[in-house]
């Protein structure tokens, strides 16, 4: 066993639900701008309506995560230096050593970002003149900030996961990366469903080919994290094994694994093993989505203590 | 205190870790300074983890192990020459006619199968001459003969019998006995030496491995660490608690380790003796100012119906010794009977000592409750006391189902103040009448406490007592009052009023001490306090000495041993049980407390300089003469336990009355030969050396001798009251009871606090691995612990610190029951006690509690 | 380091009597087991447990335990062998350390959590918003979340008591003084010499957990038998420190007790990499379908 002997932090449903909508819609914001990047005119539509998303989740996001909190009350705590916390500098509240303080802002932030991209796609669908935006929602700098915004919201909870002294969890690296594939991926997979009912064949295409690759590269994620896992003295890796106990093993290996990883390796490839109608892609979509929940709930349900017995 | 300054500490019959942990601090810095610890245990507790040596015995067996120390010691020599031949009475000589139990199979000479009790006079000392007598008048009454082995009968009283115009030191001093006989070569083989040796002469290291189940080498090693700790520069303590006193041979069990320090010579000493752990914070009070049957305040002896105790002047000259400081006797009675009864006493009426009740056989505890199971006793007041949970609990608690009327005074609602939840008969038939009276906290009242070495420390009110509840002084101060106002109103019937009419009960509420409080009819704690130091009668002072204490009734005092607790210094009162400020005391801290008697905290000091006066070393300097001053001196700043002006080269004068009769270097001032006693001839009712018995209840056979337990122990054939088959079959695990740190006796002040319930939640038995698998027991199962008596339910806490011994080839094991458990509170248990049985030691009545046999099983008691 | 206070704890004189415990229940005024109130006692009621644990009935620190006595039996080198010799009782009275380098601190997003004048880790439970970060850092698992008033506990070194000149309430109740309160340098000079005297009276296991002062022994007994051990500074140093007779997993203490903070910068690193990997391979992707497109239409097209 790690020589880890703490408390488990009992972050569960709501913290699971949250950062895996967090992850949705930071992913399919930069999904959305990857297709803004690297799409032309006959993307656009399929962007327009990606951007719809990220608002009104990351407006329930908060919500859960306030919830969660011993005293939701005081949760501005967070970002208005409280007065009982007399030693902190300034009105505002930002511990740089604290993932969830970057978090916290980053997320504020992002939420202004999403808010943006909800009125683009209000003016360019049509539904409402907004002329001004124009300008502002295609500037590459705009873009290029509110990606990376979008980066911090898909990442932070992975640093934050690791930045503790939980078993397995603070063990390696990799967590950080982790979340931010699992959330790319989740954000990838809603873009396709949504590309995929419109029926945009051309950017269901690209998308199934992004959504691929993705997986490719988080499944080597995967592996390195694993591989740093047993490669460390202290037995990680048995660490691992243990933390997926009960329910959460088959669901991590099953859909974590299986349903986000080898899924889209498997479907989305070069080369095809059966002819895939496009409703299919839809179906692969939601498995990835199922899979990313997965993984979320995987991670913080195996939060196990080593208590001296 | 002193236990700082030993060179090695044995604990055995104690677990003072756990049990005294504050006390604990004191052999904590001895070891810092290098000393060597031991613990002598059947179980492995905190006090183990915290010595050097951990050696296991069976429970019961501590006078083989003690008794192979005394083996040990003589056979290699290693016994303290110079104090041992000046000291102790080693070498004076016993009658001829004394039959030791190496002759008898297990008995002394003397015992008497019918009446189960020893004659002693085969014990006694071979004296010279007696004085000569001056004539008496003769006496009115008969000298009783009832006292078995008591010493030849006091020349009858003179005429008249009362005490007025008597001269007490003229009576005493006709009374002078012969100086006991002494061989100081030690060879002659009546010596007390040669008997001891002869005794002890079969209690090898392999005879105490084979009884107690100690191997060997590890017997040897607590020998040899004694021996290497004892002698001029080094002293040794014993520590001990209820591990030794509750057992059928519970004072001979002590009385061996006296054995072994009075030949190593370390009593007296500092570092040295036997350190008695009391548990509760004013045990120590409770027998100086007792409440038991036989002894009154001072532990003079209660007046006795069956001893030469028809008249005070009787009395005294049947109670007062007249070689050793009792020689004082005259001066403690009288002056108690002043304080008693004031003015309405006289020399014309003995001081109304004719109105005092005079005990008729035992009247301890066991016996009350067999009557009370028989329904003779009609009422019972219980100030602190649960019998419920005590031995043989169902008993009690069926006894007391007997009663008309039952009183409880305490914090909570204790297992006996609801005892009728858990008799045999249903409560509905049960016609006590309970009365719950809550009791005030020790914080809430004023008063004293006496702890274990003898400190009496005074202590304040620092808060009222919340709702009806009030001090047990008020509620025997109120009684009193109404008792005395029934009977002076002339309640007919009544009989031997006297007492209750003319007992002065001076203890009338002080305004100035009342005025913060609530409760304006709390009578005053420092006027009993001041009555039990004494003072002159007329001036109403308090008195500085014991010394200064008079037969002619011009002074009063509640207890000789705490005369000077108050002291009168330029006119001004002084407490000394508070701590006196400003004071810089060093370890024996004289100015805080007070040690009776006198400010005395190592007993029998003069033992620690030789018989010259020179200390035996520079290292153990403590009490020693100094020549040019001509007087006794000890630099730490205790009381010296000795005649302060006597020249130790003083020869002992067999015209002398009290300590006069002894030499310079005689410094047992109590004993009647100035000697440390290895061998007693008087004072215990089964033999004047310790002898390995085995328990009441044991899995085996005694492998000494014929006779397998102790002859006279106290035993109860009474119906609920089934023993255990001894040496049987159907009950082949030793069982001791124990006690816990976080909880206290039976759990009544422990049990109802949430903070301490919450660290030991629930009734346990400790249970070897072995002995566990043997019954396929799981660490956490229950467990059933069965005797004839009872079942009781544990959880089993499977550990190796319990281990199987093996007693003379025979696996045997051994469980442990902490005992503070009961139906009431917030954790509640099985009580311990259920199992337990009514059997007692001969000598002072204490239970065996710590060593009987009972059955293991898997599983709950009922379902 | 001199106006430091902190602990030292002996466990070489700890008789396991729990007086810490209660005492710090009792300054602190809290309610028994789980946090429940005191006179619920019905629900106190229910939550005794006896454990099994040889005298351990508390279990671990949490918000109503800010002081916890763990029991380590060694009665052998084996425990599963009947083998008795050398047999010996550990006992160690933990709780918060204090550390000079607080994981709970550096995590903890609202201020809640703050280092005193004294050098002690307190909480201002007016901030806390019960996010639980806190709990996850500690590497001791000391800091606790309380069910019943949604912040967080732990050990605040009684800090109403230091801001009116008195010392802990633990350290007040020890009877043997393995607890003892003071300045820092003060108790690690102490705590230096109980080390050697220990050495030099054979019992060589006695080492310092929590900061390094140069000694180095050998354990004397138990499974660990033989074993070296030697002082150890964890986290920066702890300002309530150790006297171990054993390996510090044997009482449930990690041999490298390390901030979380390690894996701040390399994680995020890592992140930045993989996020970087992933804008290729979205970007190689697009490319890829314009190129196949082109192709297609090329092929399908004139």
């Amino acid at each position: 066993m790690p020589d880890k002997y703490v408390l488990p932090p009992e972050w569960e449903w709501p913290i699971t639900i949250a950062l895996f909508i967090a992850g949705v819609a930071s992913g399919a914001y930069a999904t959305m701008g990857l297709i803004h990047f690297a799409g032309d005119k006959r993307d656009q539509p399929v962007a327009w309506r990606l951007a719809f998303i990220p608002l009104p989740l990351m407006l329930i996001v908060p919500l859960l995560l306030i919830v969660d909190l011993g005293q939701p009350g005081r949760f501005l705590n967070l970002l208005i230096t409280s007065p009982g916390a007399a030693e902190r500098p300034g009105p505002l509240m930002f511990n740089p050593n604290s993932p969830m303080n970057w978090g916290s802002w980053a997320m504020v932030i992002f939420g202004g970002f999403a808010a943006l991209a909800f009125a683009d796609a209000l003016h360019h669908t049509g539904r409402m003149r907004l002329d001004w935006l124009d300008g502002l929602s295609h500037n590459i700098v705009v873009l290029a900030i509110g990606e990376l915004f979008a980066l911090v919201v898909s990442g932070y909870s992975g640093v934050l996961v690791n930045v503790t002294n939980q078993g397995v969890w603070s063990d390696t690296w990799l967590m950080g990366a982790l979340f931010i594939c699992f959330s790319e991926l989740s954000g990838m997979a809603v873009a396709l469903l949504v590309s995929d009912r419109m029926g945009a064949v051309r950017t269901s295409a690209a998308l199934r080919t992004a959504l691929f690759y993705a997986a490719a590269v988080s499944t080597v994620v995967l592996v390195v994290f694993l591989v740093s896992l047993a490669t460390q003295q202290d037995g990680s890796l048995a660490a691992l094994i243990a933390s997926l106990h009960e329910f959460v093993g088959p669901v991590f290996w099953i859909g974590a694994v299986g349903l986000a990883l080898l899924v889209p390796l498997l479907a989305l490839g070069p080369r095809r093993l059966a002819p895939m109608p496009n409703a299919s892609l839809s179906l692969i979509a939601l498995l990835v989505l199922v899979g990313v929940l997965a993984f979320r709930y995987a991670v913080f349900f195996s939060a196990i203590s080593f208590v001296q017995s | 205190m002193d236990l700082q300054n030993s060179d090695a500490i044995v604990f055995m019959g104690s677990n003072m870790a756990e049990c005294h942990p504050c006390g604990f601090k004191w052999p904590m810095k001895a070891k810092a300074k290098g000393a060597t610890l031991i613990h002598v245990d059947p179980r492995f507790t905190r006090t183990s983890a915290m010595c050097d040596t951990y050696v296991p015995i069976r429970s019961g067996t501590d006078i083989a192990f003690l008794g192979g120390l005394v083996n040990y010691i003589l056979t290699n020599k290693k016994y303290f020459e110079d104090y041992v031949l000046n000291f102790t009475n080693a070498p004076t000589l016993i009658n001829a006619g004394f039959k030791d139990t190496e002759d008898n199979d297990g008995f002394f000479s003397g015992f008497n199968p019918t009446t189960r009790a020893y004659d002693r006079s085969t014990w006694q000392y071979q004296t010279g001459a007696a004085p000569a007598r001056a004539p008496e008048p003769q006496s009115n009454s008969e000298a009783k003969e009832g006292q078995a082995g008591s010493p030849p009968a006091p020349v009858p009283a003179p005429q008249g019998q009362s005490v007025k115009g008597v001269n007490f030191a003229a009576l005493i001093a006709n009374r002078l006995p012969g100086a006991p006989l002494q061989d100081k070569t030690l060879n002659d083989p009546n010596t007390v030496f040669q008997i001891l040796k002869r005794h002890y002469a079969r209690y090898t290291p392999e005879m105490v491995e084979k009884i107690c189940g100690t191997p060997k080498e590890l017997f040897i090693k607590v020998a040899d660490t004694l021996i290497a700790n004892s002698g001029r520069d080094k002293t040794s303590a014993f520590v001990y608690a209820v591990g030794w006193t509750q057992h059928t041979t519970g004072v001979q069990l002590i009385r061996t380790a006296g054995l072994v320090q009075l030949l190593l010579g370390n009593i007296g000493r500092p570092g040295g003796g036997i350190m008695a752990l009391r548990g509760h914070a004013s045990i120590q009070g409770s027998t100086d100012i007792p409440s038991l049957y036989n002894l009154h305040p001072g532990y003079l002896n209660a007046p006795d119906a069956t001893k030469t105790h028809d008249t005070l002047l009787n009395y005294i000259l049947t109670e007062t010794q007249p070689t050793s400081f009792w020689s004082n006797t005259p001066a403690y009675v009288i002056s108690q009977l002043r304080a008693w009864f004031g003015d309405a006493g006289s020399p014309d009426n003995d001081y109304f000592y004719d109105s005092l009740p005079k005990i008729t056989g035992d009247h301890s505890h066991f016996p009350v409750m067999v009557e009370m199971s028989q329904g003779k006793i009609q009422g019972m007041i219980l100030t602190g006391q649960n019998p419920a949970t005590s031995l043989n609990a169902a008993f009690q608690r069926n006894a007391m189902a007997k009663l008309k009327w039952l009183v409880v005074l305490d914090f909570y609602e204790t297992e006996s103040s609801v005892f009728w939840k858990h008799a045999d008969a249903a409560p509905g038939d049960i016609q006590t009448e309970v009365f719950f009276l809550p009791a005030a906290h020790i914080a809430e009242k004023d008063g004293s406490m006496t702890q274990t070495q003898r400190t009496i420390q005074y202590h304040h009110k620092t808060a009222d007592p919340p709702g009806d509840a009030r001090s047990d002084l008020f509620f025997w101060y109120d009684l009193g009052q109404r008792l005395k106002k029934l009977y002076a109103a002339g309640r007919s019937g009544a009989k031997n009023v006297d007492i209750i009419k003319n007992m002065t009960l001076d203890y009338a509420p002080d305004p100035a001490e009342v005025a913060d409080w609530i409760h304006k009819d709390e009578p005053s704690a420092f006027k009993i306090f001041k009555e039990i130091n004494g003072f002159d009668w007329k001036t109403k002072q308090p008195i500085n000495s014991f010394a200064n204490l008079l037969s002619d009734g011009s002074t009063a005092a509640g207890a000789w041993i705490y005369t000077g607790q108050l002291q009168l210094v330029n006119g001004q009162i002084v407490n000394r049980g508070e701590m006196q400020p400003g004071k810089n005391d060093g370890w024996v801290s004289p100015n805080w407390g007070w040690a009776w008697p006198a400010n005395r905290h190592q007993l029998y000091n003069r033992a620690s300089a030789d018989p010259k006066g020179d200390p035996w070393s520079t290292k153990k300097k403590y009490t020693y003469w100094d020549a040019a001053a001509k007087t006794w001196k000890n630099d730490p700043g205790d009381g010296i336990d000795f005649t302060l002006t006597k020249d130790p080269s003083t020869p002992a004068n067999p015209n002398g009355v009290g300590v006069a009769f002894h030499s310079g270097s005689d410094p047992f001032l109590l004993k009647k030969d100035g000697k440390g006693w290895l061998f007693a001839y008087e004072g215990l009712s089964d033999g004047p050396l310790p002898t390995h018995y085995e328990p009441w209840e044991s899995p085996v056979k005694n492998q000494l001798y014929k006779q397998d337990r102790n002859p006279v122990a106290k035993i109860y054939d009474v119906p609920g009251n089934k023993y255990n088959e001894f040496a049987g079959t159907q009950f082949p695990t030793v069982i001791t009871t124990y006690r816990l740190t976080e909880h206290h006796l039976s759990g009544t002040m422990t049990r109802w606090l949430p903070w301490l319930a919450e660290l030991m939640p629930e009734l346990f038995v400790e249970i070897s691995p072995e002995l566990a698998k043997d019954k396929g027991i799981a660490n956490g199962d229950y467990l059933r612990v069965i005797t004839e008596r009872n079942t009781t339910e544990a959880r089993a806490l499977v550990t190796k610190r319990l281990r199987p011994l093996t007693v003379n080839g025979q696996v045997i094991h051994q469980v442990g029951m902490p005992w503070h458990w009961g139906y009431q509170g917030i954790a509640t248990g099985d009580i311990a006690n259920n199992v337990t049985a009514l059997v007692a030691d001969p000598n002072v009545s204490i239970h065996e509690g710590k060593a009987f046999t009972c059955r293991i099983e898997k599983g709950r008691a009922r379902t | 380091m001199s106006d430091l206070r902190g602990m030292f704890v002996d466990t070489s004189i700890c008789t396991g009597c729990k007086a810490c415990q209660v005492a710090c229940k009792q300054w602190n005024e809290m309610a028994p087991g789980v946090p429940l109130p005191m006179e619920d006692e019905a629900a106190v009621r229910e939550h005794r447990a006896f454990t099994g644990n040889s005298y351990d009935n508390t279990g671990h620190l949490s918000a109503t335990n800010w002081r916890h006595v763990k029991f380590i039996e060694q009665i052998g080198p084996d425990p599963s062998t009947s083998d008795r010799s050398d047999p010996r009782w550990l006992m160690m009275s933990d709780s918060c350390k204090h550390c000079v380098q607080a994981g709970c601190l550096e995590v903890c997003p609202t201020g809640a959590l703050y280092r005193t004048s004294f050098g002690s880790v307190d909480i201002h439970q007016d901030v806390c918003i019960g996010c639980r970060y806190c709990v996850g850092a500690c590497p001791f698992g000391v800091i606790a979340f309380n069910q019943r008033t949604g912040r967080v506990n732990k050990c605040i070194l009684c800090q109403d008591r230091l801001e009116i000149g008195m010392g802990t309430a633990c350290a007040k109740a020890c009877p043997t003084s393995s607890l003892t309160f003071g300045t820092v340098s003060d108790l690690q000079a102490m705590a230096n010499d109980r080390v050697k005297a220990l050495h030099a009276r054979g019992q060589t296991d006695a080492y310092i957990y929590g900061w390094d002062l140069g000694n180095s022994g050998t354990i004397t007994a138990g499974p660990n038998k033989g074993t070296a051990v030697k002082d150890v500074e964890v986290v920066g140093g702890l300002n309530v420190f150790y006297l171990l007779l054993d390996k510090p997993e044997v009482y449930g203490l990690p041999a490298h007790a390390a901030l979380p903070q390690r894996n701040f910068v390399p994680s995020a690193g890592v992140a930045l990499i993989s996020a970087a990997v992933l804008g290729v391979t979205g970007l190689a992707a697009f490319r890829r379908n314009r190129i196949a497109e082109n192709a297609a239409a090329a092929e399908g097209g004139d």
